[in-house]
């Protein structure tokens, strides 16, 4: 009686889950039937939510139960504000991709990205208001904290709104309304990752307090020191896409891209001369270059003598030399956060005549506005006792800042927390505000000036959360939906200018049908260099006296951690490290040598009174004196996790509950100089006893064997082939050298392939390992994740892996990524093995894999030359069931003891072939977007149709650096690599070994 | 193959054909020995630890063994090739042996034989439980159906397995019984009560008349030459499980008639353990004599040689094809994280057999016992090698792994002792182990045995 009463209350008041009524007894099911017709008799009586009851009295036009429809939005992942498109099927969204006609990301979308999909299904999310702990309705929240809000005005007290970077336009009115509205009332706000710097530093410099808009496809000549900006230093994405467009060795040019970096990052194994540069170093080198620069422009010499202390010399003044040849179409980058260093990257800049072309004050990014000086005056404030009232939104202080909740919460006298309520914060506040996931808000954004994406909901709000804007303006007495304030503020403030004369509403139906709009280019002139230049800028920090300089960093997946309760993310492998599920001290080989540690060998990192310890990873490419630890770990709430992976009896609960996944650094970044800085913390590394096994999707991190175990001639296993841009512009034949693939064929192809024949090529110049398509193939083909012990026995699930080797001596480097999936051999080795015909093949090429068919000899898995097949070795059903919302219904989920793969996207493939048929069209090339294709942010993968000889893909694999890997194996391949060009000059100490 | 001495006889001891019944028939009829119910145990205990970690495991999945994305097998078709291996010493013995008139096998062959069926039911499990889904296996085989029909897969060597290893079964189950059918009837002849009638059933009438005699021989030459191929074809067909699949170490074309000698060389080590054992525990010292050890110790020392030319042979074809992967095999069994399953392998089949040149050796049975159970460690290892030293790192370094065996994964293999040792045991227990009529042929004529005997006196 107990479970019933219990599981129909849960039912009422919760989504009903499916499979949650499992098995009941007699007894049970009677009792339940009786429930099951007494609620359904009362239910009768009331006044349903009708709009969520009836389906479709009246169908919405062009919506079709079991066919999908797309809306465009934009992702909220972190501020860099891409348009995506979400895929709806039966009013949830399944899956998000990126927005074509979104100029910026040019349709790309990052790991983070994907994954909000499945974020928006987390059931831990705060559901309804509370005040004091106790459940409140938004009406109440309105009245109590609106008169608390209108108290304070009255008296003249201090409240103080704390948030993230904000771009959207509607919000900053709003809180600029909230603002204006009486007493002292200050919007500030922040980033974890901070970049206040660089906004600090164009203060002192072009008398603008702006983030420039960088353009890396214009910049032949890239010198990035520090930052990552294919990772995650701003905006990815569309750096990333912009970066990859000047590096196609076919069309258009070929960048040069230097990077000077403490840490092998995902830009620094990108980087064609890749440089270990010390944090302590960076402003020598940076004032060495402007120095050079001066000396080369013909300007005033005003730096001198820095070159000589600077630890890069000779990469310096290759770099200079070469900016110096392309001035103007060069660009230097910096992600230190310090103002000094980002006025000499702007005097550099302003040297070479970059302002204008590569990087833009006239239009600028305004994807991050975070302000360290304003968030130091706030905690100043606060810790006065003299705020009033603090909102804070979007942000988690109490996790990501150093000091945590003493800094800016504590001494608050009242605190209103405004977000998703997973985070360390939430529990601080005395309101707790929920906030809607992007995929069920309206909101709009302008990450560029003049560039601006729309975001809708996707779904209807699946808890009770509300935007910034909402609440801000329940507040202030406005009870308009979101909806209209979104509306609102586009008809009076935005359409007059945007596009005057038109009528609105066609002019905002298109809006939100595109996502994204670009504003006529306004003739804004950039702002003039007024000369602020560091020149007394001394080595601020010296080498450590002894220890280790702490360098802390964001991962691709984590971000700040705002992401730590997402399991795609936690699983998903770092490109770098390969690590899954936790964050490490990575060390250099020759200091942990010096430390007498090994991979997993815990250590104890302590600055002053702080320490943290975890587990070592040796990274080669890593300065000597540095240790890099992951932010965004170690979030309070990641113990809900335990139950990811299987039970059984030898089987690890991927985290212990009570405990955290890895380990929170954040107390570890520091203030210096009024910033907020990640790279400062002088650190001491001493080694603790035991063992930590960190689940690594990669034990061999090279192409290169074993000495003691590699056949003479045969050391490096050429699956990734690399050669210079001057070797493949002169003799393209003398590229890649491959090995014999035989041509003669005993037997005649039992598989024709008339029609279509699907492959594709894959362009490792143009891949950077960021792993987008690993997720957004996780997302299309509800891979299941499978947990940190499962990982740890090398069960990963990822149909689509990003292989990373490491290559180049010490001190130089770099990594060849190669995503990997199932090549759909046309010889398939697979296939003739399988007892059951489980595994057999299309007449458009297709290695199919029949799951109901599968008995799970994993013969097939064995005989894979490529390791692509993927083994159901337990039962992995989704930690929080709610999640299954985000499942694909156009693919199977696989049951236990059945072998799984990549399928080219099969059911993509149908959809579009019949859409063809149904429109009476045909296929054109291009129709079919593969979920990693349509993810990937550099365009690096392209799908289609090899019997077509004007496809895209066939034009590509007829490149002279199109090889297949391992086709010498005779197994016909159906997927081409394009060989890696690196602008590398063909000097003997450039040549690389990737075979 | 080894030559009966006119001055050895086979049979010790100046048995009569009446003592010859009266011996072999003794353990049938009377209660079993302390040794016997403590074999019996043992067997049982193992069993039931198998019975267990194979029942958790198929309620549980797959996943609690040790494999991983790379090594997609491990204990289980080591187990699988290592017992069907075991079996071909029987199958030599009874029907090789028989048709090129070898006198001496007769002491053995129905234990040999028994041991041969055993080993297939053994091996034919494993094949079963390592499937992900083995409530299914019966899709495996080429039965009509109403899906389709959907048909097996005949390129695959898997299901080549199933035909080999069924038809294996077969013939072997059909050959000892049909061998056992005049022992049969002898215990009925001396049975009293259900047993007489139960072994009257079994021994199909068999009346013992000339002409009878004469149809046997028939038939039993027959069986043997049908089975005869077997011994040839059945680990050929395993060994392409491997030889047709294209991972370096495996894509060998020496496979099959490596197999078929390592397959007889286990299988021989085995019948000389087991026999070693049954002659001391059921009193048959005088019919498995020190000639039968010897010879099979021959058998042995000559199998154990062309193993070791078989590894020569792979790691000489490896360096000799120029392929980089197949030459990077053979250099990580030898000195990768796998080695020490390599140079076991090699020490147990290749150089401790050729201790068996020495006849100081062959006369040691405490010795002979420790190098045959030696062999039987160094071919499940040569299984073992075979498997994961060769897939664990293949082509991509990317996905070059380990492998670490579960507690349920050696769960399973004790299980597969278990059941081996068990239904040998009942074996011995219930039916004639050595063929009595058979025996009897190769006896000296009785006059001579007396005038032995009173010479002694």
């Amino acid at each position: 009686m107990q479970d019933i009463n219990g599981r129909a209350e849960d039912a009422s008041k919760d989504v009903l889950l499916p499979g949650e009524a499992a098995n009941p007894s007699r007894r049970a099911f009677l009792q339940m039937a009786g429930y099951g017709i007494g609620s359904a008799l009362l239910s009768g009586c009331s006044r349903g939510p009708v709009q969520q009851v009836v389906p479709y009295l009246t169908a919405p036009t062009g919506v079709v139960p079991g066919r999908a429809y797309w809306l465009a939005t934009s992702c909220h992942g972190c501020a860099a504000g891409c348009g995506v498109l979400a895929k709806c099927r039966d009013g949830r969204p399944v899956k998000l991709e990126g927005n074509n006609l979104d100029l910026l990301t040019r349709g790309g979308l990052c790991a983070v990205g994907q994954a909000e999909v499945l974020s928006l299904y987390d059931s831990l999310r705060a559901t309804v208001p509370t005040h004091d702990g106790v459940e409140r309705s938004w009406k109440e929240i309105d009245e109590d904290l609106g008169k608390l809000v209108a108290d304070i005005r009255g008296r003249g007290g201090r409240i103080r709104l704390l948030t993230g970077s904000i771009h959207s336009p509607s919000t900053l009115a709003m809180i600029e309304k909230f603002s204006a509205a009486g007493g002292d009332v200050d919007h500030v706000s922040y980033d974890a990752l901070s970049v206040s710097a660089i906004l600090d530093s164009h203060q002192r410099s072009h008398g603008l307090r702006a983030l420039p808009r960088y353009r890396f496809d214009q910049a032949e000549v890239i010198a990035s020191f520090d930052a990552d900006f294919l990772g995650t230093w701003i905006s990815p994405v569309s750096f990333a896409a912009e970066y990859a467009a000047g590096r196609r060795p076919e069309t258009g040019h070929m960048s040069r891209h230097h990077q000077f970096e403490a840490r092998l990052s995902l830009t620094g194994s990108a980087a064609d001369r890749r440089t270990e540069l010390a944090p302590w170093e960076v402003n020598g080198a940076l004032a060495g270059l402007c120095e050079l620069l001066e000396k080369g422009v013909g300007a005033t010499p005003r730096m001198s003598g820095r070159l000589e202390t600077s630890g890069a010399k000779a990469a310096i003044e290759e770099l200079a030399d070469e900016l110096l040849h392309a001035r103007g179409r060069s660009l230097v980058v910096c992600g230190v956060n310090e103002v000094e260093t980002q006025l000499l990257v702007n005097y550099a800049n302003e040297l070479l005549g970059n302002y204008g072309t590569t990087l833009s004050l006239a239009r600028p990014s305004l994807q991050r506005s975070g302000d360290d000086g304003a968030l130091l005056r706030l905690a100043e404030e606060v810790n006065s006792g003299t705020v009033d009232l603090l909102i804070v939104s979007g942000v988690n202080p109490a996790y990501d800042l150093p000091g945590g909740a003493s800094l800016v919460l504590s001494k608050a006298k009242a605190l209103a927390v405004h977000s998703s309520g997973l985070d360390e914060t939430w529990a601080l506040g005395a309101y707790g505000l929920p906030a809607s996931h992007p995929l069920e808000s309206w909101d709009d954004g302008e990450p560029v000036r003049g560039r601006y994406t729309m975001t809708q909901p996707a779904v209807p709000s699946l808890r009770q959360g509300r935007t910034l804007r909402r609440v801000l303006a329940g507040l202030m007495g406005d009870e308009r939906e979101d909806a209209d304030l979104l509306r609102d503020h586009w008809l009076n403030a935005l359409h007059g200018e945007l596009a005057p004369g038109t009528g609105f509403e066609s002019f905002y139906d298109r809006l939100l049908h595109d996502g994204y709009l670009e504003s006529p280019d306004q003739a804004t002139a950039e702002p003039r260099f007024l000369g602020d230049v560091p020149v007394a800028v001394a080595e601020t920090e010296a080498q450590p006296p002894e220890g280790l300089r702490l360098v802390l960093y964001p991962k691709i997946g984590l971000h700040d951690g705002r992401h730590a309760h997402n399991p795609w993310l936690q699983e998903m492998p770092d490109p770098v490290t390969r690590v899954t599920w936790d964050n490490y001290a990575s060390l250099s080989v020759s200091r942990a040598e010096q430390l007498g540690v090994t991979l997993g060998d815990p250590v104890r990192i302590t600055a002053g009174e702080l320490s943290i310890e975890l587990p070592v990873l040796i990274q080669r490419g890593q300065h000597d004196d540095v240790v890099a630890v992951a932010l965004g770990y170690g979030r309070i709430g990641t113990d809900r996790f335990s139950d990811v992976a299987p039970e059984w009896w030898e089987g690890k609960p991927t985290i212990e509950k009570g405990q955290t996944i890895g380990v929170n650094a954040a107390p570890l970044l520091a203030f210096l100089g009024g910033n907020l800085r990640s790279d400062v913390t002088d650190v001491q590394v001493e080694k603790l006893g035991g063992h930590v096994e960190l689940a690594l999707t990669q034990d061999h991190h090279t192409l290169e064997i074993p000495e003691h175990l590699a056949p003479r001639g045969h050391e490096v296993r050429g699956a990734v082939h690399t050669a210079s841009l001057e070797t493949y512009r002169g003799h393209p034949a003398d590229a890649i050298h491959l090995p014999h693939i035989p041509e003669a064929e005993l037997w005649p192809d039992d598989h024709e392939k008339k029609g279509y024949h699907w492959g594709i090529a894959v362009d490792l110049s143009v891949c950077n390992g960021c792993s987008a398509c690993t997720i957004s193939c996780q997302a299309e083909n509800n891979v299941p994740v499978v947990g940190r012990d499962e990982v740890l026995r090398h069960r990963e699930m990822h149909w689509l892996r990003v292989d990373r080797y490491l290559a180049g001596e010490d001190g130089e480097v770099t990594a060849a990524y190669q995503p990997m999936f199932c090549q759909q051999c046309d010889h398939a080795p697979c296939e003739s093995v399988c007892p059951v015909l489980a595994t057999v093949h299309s007449d458009e090429g297709l290695n199919q894999q029949v799951y109901n068919r599968c008995v799970g000899t994993r013969y097939c898995a064995n005989t894979c030359p490529y390791k692509a097949r993927r083994f159901n070795w337990f039962d992995y059903p989704r930690e929080d069931r709610l999640q299954n919302h985000s499942l694909n219904p156009d693919v199977t989920i696989r049951s236990r003891g059945v072998m799984e793969k990549c399928t080219f996207c099969a059911q993509r493939i149908q959809e579009a072939k019949s859409e063809a048929v149904r429109r009476g069209v045909e296929l054109a090339d291009g129709d079919i977007q593969v979920a990693c294709q349509q993810s990937c942010p550099t365009r690096a993968i392209v799908f289609g149709d090899m019997n077509d000889p004007e496809s895209e893909v066939s034009k590509l694999m007829d490149r002279q650096r199109a090889y297949g890997v391992m086709a010498e194996l005779n197994v016909k391949p159906s997927v081409r690599y394009l060989a890696r060009i690196r602008n590398v000059k063909n000097t003997t100490s450039q040549e690389e070994h990737h075979g | 193959m080894v030559e009966a001495k006119a001055e050895t006889p086979l049979i010790t001891g100046g048995k009569s054909p009446a003592d010859v019944t009266h011996d072999v028939c003794r353990p049938l009829e009377g209660r079993p020995t302390g040794l016997w119910y403590l074999g019996f145990l043992a067997a049982l205990t193992a069993l039931l630890i198998g019975v267990v970690s194979v029942g958790y495991q198929i309620k549980t999945g797959i996943g609690t063994w040790g494999l991983n994305r790379t090594v997609g097998w491990g204990f289980d078709i080591t187990n699988f090739v290592f017992w069907v291996g075991i079996g071909h010493a029987g199958t030599l013995i009874s029907a090789v042996l028989l048709l090129f008139r070898q006198k001496w096998r007769t002491s053995i062959n129905r234990s040999a034989e028994a041991m041969t069926i055993f080993a297939v039911i053994c091996a034919g499990l494993y094949p079963l439980i390592h499937m992900g889904r083995p409530w299914l296996c019966y899709w495996v085989f080429p039965y009509p159906n109403f899906r389709g029909p959907i048909w097996v897969n005949f390129r695959s060597a898997l299901l080549w397995d199933v035909f080999a290893i069924g038809t294996y079964f077969t013939i072997s189950l059909v050959f000892w019984y049909v061998g056992m059918i005049p022992d049969l009837a002898t215990i009925r002849d001396r049975a009293k009560g259900l047993r007489k009638k139960f072994f009257n059933l079994v021994s199909l009438g068999w009346r013992g008349t000339a002409r009878t005699w004469s149809r046997y021989e028939v038939a039993c030459v027959l069986l043997a030459a049908l089975a005869t191929p077997l011994v040839v074809s059945v680990h050929s067909v395993v060994s392409t499980d491997f030889a047709t699949a294209v991972i370096p170490g495996w894509h060998t074309t020496v496979f099959p008639p490596y197999f078929v000698i390592g397959a007889i060389f286990s299988g021989f080590a085995m019948v000389l353990t087991l026999m070693l054992i049954a002659r001391k525990v059921m009193r048959f010292e005088d019919y498995i004599t020190m000639r039968h050890i010897q010879a099979m110790c021959k058998v042995i020392v000559f199998t154990g040689s062309i193993v070791g030319l078989a590894y020569l042979t792979e790691a000489f074809t490896a360096w000799y094809s120029g392929s980089p992967y197949e030459q990077f095999v053979f250099l990580n069994r030898m000195a990768g994280p796998f080695a020490w399953a390599y140079w076991i392998m090699v020490s147990c089949n290749v150089i401790s057999p050729q201790l068996f040149w020495f006849r100081r050796v062959r006369n040691s049975l405490p010795t002979i016992f420790v190098l045959a159970l030696l062999v039987n460690v160094g071919m499940w290892f040569e299984r073992f090698v075979i498997i994961v030293t060769s897939l664990h790192r293949d082509f991509l370094p990317s996905s070059w792994s380990g492998y670490v065996p579960t507690l349920i994964e050696v769960g399973a293999l004790i299980g597969g002792f278990g059941l081996f040792f068990t239904l040998f045991l009942i074996f011995c227990r219930f039916l004639p182990m050595i063929a009595m009529f058979e025996v009897k042929t190769v006896l000296k004529r009785p006059a001579r045995t007396t005038k032995c005997r009173e010479d002694a006196a």
